[in-house]
């Protein structure tokens, strides 16, 4: 049996304070933990917030929500089915009745998966397709638009940069295909910057292939905020943010909308995860709060900075 | 308004308790089946705690708008509850037992203690009742003269 809590309004009030709901990322209770457990224990629910952990469409798709959550695991465990990252573990292409997500993203990852055969494409579709422009076809109107990715060669044409991971949407009706939004916004500025400054030092350079981030929503943030930036060395910086460019012969900007992504949202890892002891620590943890449980424990989350 | 709760589903000790009456239980089902409906993956099973914040409490006869809120506990007193209706506002914060927490606001319960029962007879006898009541229409008509009625009577 669960435990229960009944309280009179006027005493808990304060508990249910409006806040704007979403970013909370002082999950510490259990955020750790999962980040490091090994690989063959690790469930669908651990694999899905490991990958999005520095994604910010979901953290923005949370925002939106009437429902407040702790943070993004839990966002995707009420909210989401493991089947909308193409992960569900019964391979089914629908959800139905027989469905139970609780039960479905805490199957073991490795059971069903191996990490290298769920492609990129397949498991953000859903979500990119749910937060790109344009959602209705400018052309015609339609509402049905098929995400589809290029992964390479797009804009060649230009000669100069190549562009990879770029999403595109393809009316049905009348055939017509749109690179989304967040993806014309990084292409144009990435172009400025090729043009307002060729050098050798900068990390767009003719020849280059520029992988744009598979976080779309993150991708538009981070290039809204280059083009605030006026030292053209900073967006370089920004740009490839741990100078490795030229080592792996490619601009992958998820690195970069990554290592932005962490900033704007204040998203901390504790660094205590590479010592030994760590497991101890948190059983430590675990008895304090058990001990001294107090209902505004619980809503440690919702506390803000 | 939490004292008109409890008239209604029997005495809830504020604080942790793990044993519930079987209303109350009835009530947590409401309540995950009114977060089921907002598309929310919630079961009874994956709940580890759960607070609610009572909001609003109305209660009317059933088939009817009108609110007799004010003199639930007389009706009670007069074996109404079976024709009764509640709706409840409240707030919910849940944590599962894998730790995650969702709070949702402004949650609508409504609950009939015979819609429990899922017994055809008793809703058929209860809508023939109803319609023969006198103390609904009493009620409804005016509440304080019922509630000083039975005040008089019983005390």
């Amino acid at each position: 049996m669960f435990k229960l809590f009944l309280k009179w309004y006027k005493y808990y009030e304060s508990l249910f304070f409006e806040k704007e709901a979403g970013i909370v990322m002082k999950n510490k209770d259990y955020k750790n933990k999962n980040l490091i457990k090994p690989a063959e224990e690790q469930t669908i629910l651990d694999f899905v917030e490991k990958k999005l952990s520095e994604n910010a469409t979901i953290r923005e798709l949370m925002k939106d929500e009437y429902i407040s959550y702790g943070g993004i695991r839990d966002f995707l465990y009420h909210k989401f089915c493991a089947l909308y990252f193409s992960l569900c573990p019964y391979h089914k292409n629908k959800k139905d009745e027989t469905c139970d997500a609780t039960l479905c993203w805490l199957e073991n990852f490795s059971d069903v998966f191996t990490p290298d055969k769920v492609s990129d494409y397949q498991f953000y579709h859903n979500l990119v397709k749910a937060t790109v422009q344009p959602s209705i076809c400018p052309e015609c109107g339609k509402e049905e638009l098929e995400l589809k990715w290029q992964d390479e060669g797009y804009l060649a044409k230009l000669g100069l940069i190549n562009f990879a991971d770029v999403a595109y949407l393809e009316c049905k009706s009348c055939k017509k295909r749109f690179i989304t939004r967040a993806d014309r916004m990084a292409v144009e500025f990435l172009l400025k910057v090729f043009l307002a400054k060729p050098s050798k030092k900068s990390p767009v350079k003719a020849g280059q292939t520029i992988v744009l981030a598979l976080d779309k929503v993150g991708l538009e943030i981070f290039i809204e905020h280059l083009e605030k930036e006026k030292d053209v060395k900073n967006i370089w910086r920004r740009l490839d943010p741990f100078l490795i460019s030229d080592q792996i012969g490619e601009l992958d900007l998820n690195i970069a909308v990554a290592d932005f992504v962490c900033e704007y949202y204040n998203i901390e890892y504790e660094e205590k995860i590479e010592t030994g002891n760590l497991i101890e620590e948190f059983e430590d943890e675990d008895e304090n709060s058990s001990e001294k449980f107090d209902i505004s424990d619980l809503f440690d989350d919702f506390d803000e900075k | 308004m939490l004292h008109k709760f409890k008239s209604m589903f029997g005495d809830v000790e504020i604080g942790i308790f793990f044993q519930m009456s079987p209303v109350f239980e009835m009530f947590i089902s409401r309540i995950v089946q009114a977060l089921k409906s907002m598309n929310l993956n919630v079961q009874k099973e994956i709940i580890n705690d759960i607070i609610i914040e009572i909001k609003d409490f109305r209660v009317n006869y059933i088939h009817s708008s009108k609110d007799v809120t004010e003199v639930l506990e007389e009706l009670i007193l007069l074996n109404q509850k079976e024709f009764l209706e509640c709706r409840i506002k409240c707030n919910v914060f849940l944590k599962s037992k894998i730790g995650t927490s969702l709070t949702a606001r402004n949650v609508e319960i409504l609950y009939s203690p015979i819609e429990e029962k899922k017994s055809k007879t008793a809703k058929l006898l209860r809508d023939y009742l109803l319609d023969i009541q006198p103390l609904k229409s009493m009620t409804e008509k005016d509440a304080g003269f019922v509630k000083k009625a039975i005040e008089t009577i019983f005390k």
